[in-house]
Parts: C-alpha cells; structure tokens; sequence
C-alpha cells in the first residue's frame, strides 16, 4: 500500500517537471541519476559517511552532557537552582543557526563545530525527556524499593535507570532525525565537507537536480532509521515497559 | 522558589554565568570570546541601529506567515484524512513521514530556486518546517476526540458539518493552540535559516553578516537577543493568551 502512495507522490513530481524548467523542477530521472552518481563515487559516499559520524557523535555527546545535567540536579541542590533557572531555559531558547555561526568561530571549519552543534540542538530534547521523567520516577516503586533494600545506591540502577529507558529512547527517536537535519545546517556554515556542504555546492554550481539526490538520500536515511532501527528497537526491546 | 527568594536564587545563578564568561573572555581573544561587557555594547548598538526595527518585524512577519499558512494546510489534510479513506492512507505512508523527513537546508535552497530572495522563500521554509509539528498534533488529537461528546451531538443532530463546526473544531482548538506556541518558538529560529540561505535582509541576515565580518560580539550580541524574544514572546503572549482564550476549555477540578 505505501509503495502506491509514493508512485502516485513520483508521478505527480514526473508529470509537474514536464511543463516546468529543470532548474525548478528536475525530473525523477535525472535525480535519480544524480543519487547513481553520488553512490558510484567513493569520494561522495564519504560524504554520506561523514554527515552519519557527525550526527550520531553528536547525539551521544548530547545525551551524555544532559545525563550529567539532569543528574547533578536530581541529587545536588544548588546545581538544581542552576539547572531549572539557567540551563534548562536558556537551553531551550537558544537559536541553532547562531550558534552554528559562533562554532565556525570557536572551532574552525570541520567535524568539531558540526558536532558542537548538534550538541546544542539535540541537548534540549533530552534535557526536558529525563528532568520530566525524573519528576514522574514514581515514588511507590522508590518506597517498596527501599523496604526491600536499605542500600541507597542499588536505587538508581535498578529503579531510577530503568524508570528513564522509554524517555531516553524517545528523545534519541526524535533527536536522530532533529541531529541528522542540523548536521547540514552545521556543515553548510562550519564544515567543508559532509552533505550539507555538498548540497550547498551543487546549489551554488547551478545543479539543482543534485540538491534533490542529497535530499532523497538523507531523507531515506531517516525513514530507514525510524522504520527499521528504531521500530525494531521499540517491539523487540521496549515491551517490558509497556503499559497494561 | 517565587517571591524575594527566588528572585535572589536566579539573580545568583545569572551572576554566576556572567562571572565565568568574564573570566573565560580575560583568557581567550576578543574573536574567540568577547567580554559580557562588550556584547552589552553590541547590544546597544543593534538595538540603537536603524536596521534593528525593520529586521525584527521582517522576521517576525515571516514567522507568522509560515505559522499561520501551516496551520490552515495542516487543518485541510487533517479533515481530508479523517473524512476520506484513500487519502487518510496517503496521508498516514506517505505524507506524514516525508515531511517529517525534510531537511531544513533543502526546503531553504527550494525556497531560493522557486521564489527568489526574499520573504516568501522564509515564509516557505517556516510554512513546510512547522508542518510536522501541526500535523502530529492535529492528528493525535482528532484520533481521541471524544467518542461520547460527539455521539452526544449525533443525538442532537444529524447534520454532518454542524458535528465538525460544532464539535471537532472546537475540540481541535487546545491542541491548535499549543502546536501554535511550539511552531511558534520553532519557526522563529527557522526563518533565521531561511534568512540565511535566500533572504538578504531580516535578523538570520544581519547575523550572517556579523560572523562574516568577524564580529564575534556581535553574533553572541543576537544570540541573548533572540534568546531574550522566545523568552518574552512565551510569557508575554501565549501564556496571556492561553489564559483568556483556552479558559473555556479548562477542567474544573
């Protein structure tokens, strides 16, 4: 059934590049031709490698850097006035693109600004899915918890840890394609390489059809991720927190 | 945490940001990271330029012509995929994860290639961005509306579009609102892409312009500005609103 959706989404795109230039519209054909051309190349596919390496650097520096916030805030009250009146806000109200002008600055063209930036951008995700499901950690379980043990410290990996897995998931569910999508921003204005950059190249060259190709790889690279990674993730191994 | 308190704890905790940024600025060059105090006087001169105004309102009127479009499109395609099954189909293979997939840079340079520098192309990258978030929304929240309050209506009349006037529109009107205050808060950031890559004008211009002339004190200079909007915008707009508008809605407990 989805396959008929999206024929009728390409022959509506096939029909429309008929009666439009190929510099507004470019045909499936020679979009397709420029994705051939893209996978033939060893050097583009790097490309495609690279903007992966960055994303998922990026993300796991993300989740690592807000695991340490909202933890520090959890256990420690000073950096919880801190955490709620500083970070967690401003966290949130930061513009991406700004700082991905500052990173070209702090970092110099490459994979750190890049990285930097997706930092920036996936850290609220995860900040406001784990500071909410530590509020929600409910507290019945943390009281039969500690009636069978006295030993404070078994609380988090056995309790709290595993309370915070379906939050952690669901910000890295939202937080790939948010990353994968910043990535190009981050490598248009920071990076000389990475698929960001590339599709600026080919938008600068005049080829438009190529901007197409980078977009309908990285856009297949998303839907493959949600589609195969993380629904397989979500049945396989998040059944145990599923509710009644 | 409210009251003198409070006031004082976030009063501390804001010095204390401002303490490690003057000390961190005393270490590295002014390029790297320029005292609070000279962004303070970068502020000042945007605020004080001639620009300030006419960048601000470009921006924001693209916001909201983005937002405001989204919302009617999302609305069309979420009737048309409740009412009509082929479509609901398209809509829930094809339509929904595609435009979840869209990178934000490709919808800048399309924006470029088919409207040319300016505010359409921005309104055009904020228009397609936002789209998802009201999409989820709307989808979501027609899928549970509730089943005895439009049963309920059915008793009452049997004609079709009195149900959706009546009923489901007004159903839909809390979780409008709060895709609005989120699409908002987004597309604000996302006009300034948009600035970036096909406009020359508005703040995403001004502040490309900044970094391309290497004034560091600058570029942080529209970061606590921008910062500062969101902020503003949340509290001073749509938590007002939500009160006077969506009070009708509220639960009483």
């Amino acid at each position: 059934m989805a396959l008929v959706s999206y024929a009728v989404i390409v022959a509506a795109w096939w029909a429309a590049s008929v009666f439009l230039t190929p510099d507004v519209l470019p045909g499936p054909k020679a979009v397709a031709e420029g994705i051939w051309g893209i996978a033939e190349r060893p050097a583009l596919r790097q490309q495609v490698g690279l903007t992966l390496a960055r994303t998922l650097s990026g993300l796991s520096a993300g989740a690592a850097v807000a695991m340490i916030f909202v933890f520090a805030a959890y256990y420690f009250r000073p950096a919880r006035a801190f955490f709620l009146r500083v970070i967690y806000p401003v966290s949130r109200g930061v513009p991406v693109i700004a700082v991905a002008l500052v990173a070209a600055l702090w970092f110099g063209l490459g994979s750190g600004g890049v990285v930097f930036i997706i930092v920036v951008a996936v850290l609220p995700l995860y900040l406001v899915e784990l500071w909410e499901g530590l509020k929600l950690v409910d507290a019945t379980l943390l009281e039969m918890a500690r009636a069978i043990s006295r030993r404070e410290r078994l609380l988090l990996p056995k309790v709290i840890l595993p309370m915070l897995v379906p939050r952690f998931y669901a910000a890295t569910k939202l937080g790939f394609s948010v990353a994968f999508k910043v990535a190009l921003i981050g490598e248009i204005l920071a990076a000389t390489n990475g698929m960001g950059f590339m599709m600026n190249l080919a938008n600068a060259e005049q080829q438009f059809y190529l901007v197409f190709s980078w977009t309908l790889i990285l856009m297949g690279f998303v839907l493959i991720m949600e589609r195969l990674v993380f629904d397989t993730i979500e049945r396989r191994f998040l059944v145990r927190w599923a509710g009644g | 945490m409210a009251g003198l308190g409070g006031i004082a704890t976030g009063a501390l905790c804001y010095g204390m940001v401002l303490i490690a940024w003057w000390v961190g600025s005393l270490l590295l060059p002014p390029i790297v990271l320029p005292s609070p105090a000279a962004v303070g006087a970068a502020i000042d001169e945007l605020v004080r330029g001639n620009r300030f105004l006419a960048d601000v309102g470009l921006t924001f009127m693209r916001t909201i012509m983005g937002v405001a479009t989204s919302a009617a499109a999302a609305l069309a395609v979420i009737f048309l995929a409740r009412y009509v099954g082929w479509f609901r189909r398209f809509y829930l293979d094809a339509l929904y994860p595609l435009s979840r997939a869209l990178p934000t840079v490709s919808v800048g340079l399309f924006g470029l290639a088919w409207f040319g520098l300016g505010s359409p192309a921005v309104a055009f990258v904020v228009f397609i961005t936002v789209l998802p978030v009201y999409l989820t929304n709307l989808w979501e929240a027609q899928k549970v509306a509730d089943a005895s309050v439009l049963e309920m209506g059915r008793a009452i009349s049997r004609k079709q579009y009195r149900l959706v006037s009546k009923v489901l529109l007004p159903l839909l009107v809390p979780p409008l609102f709060s895709a609005t205050k989120f699409a908002f808060s987004v597309g604000f950031k996302l006009s300034l892409v948009g600035e970036i890559l096909a406009a020359s004008d508005g703040m995403g211009y001004s502040l490309l312009h900044a970094m391309q002339e290497y004034k560091t004190s600058h570029v942080l200079a529209w970061i606590v500005i921008l910062i500062g909007m969101v902020s503003a915008l949340d509290w001073a707009v749509f938590d007002r609103l939500e009160r006077v508008i969506l009070r009708r809605w509220a639960f009483d407990d």
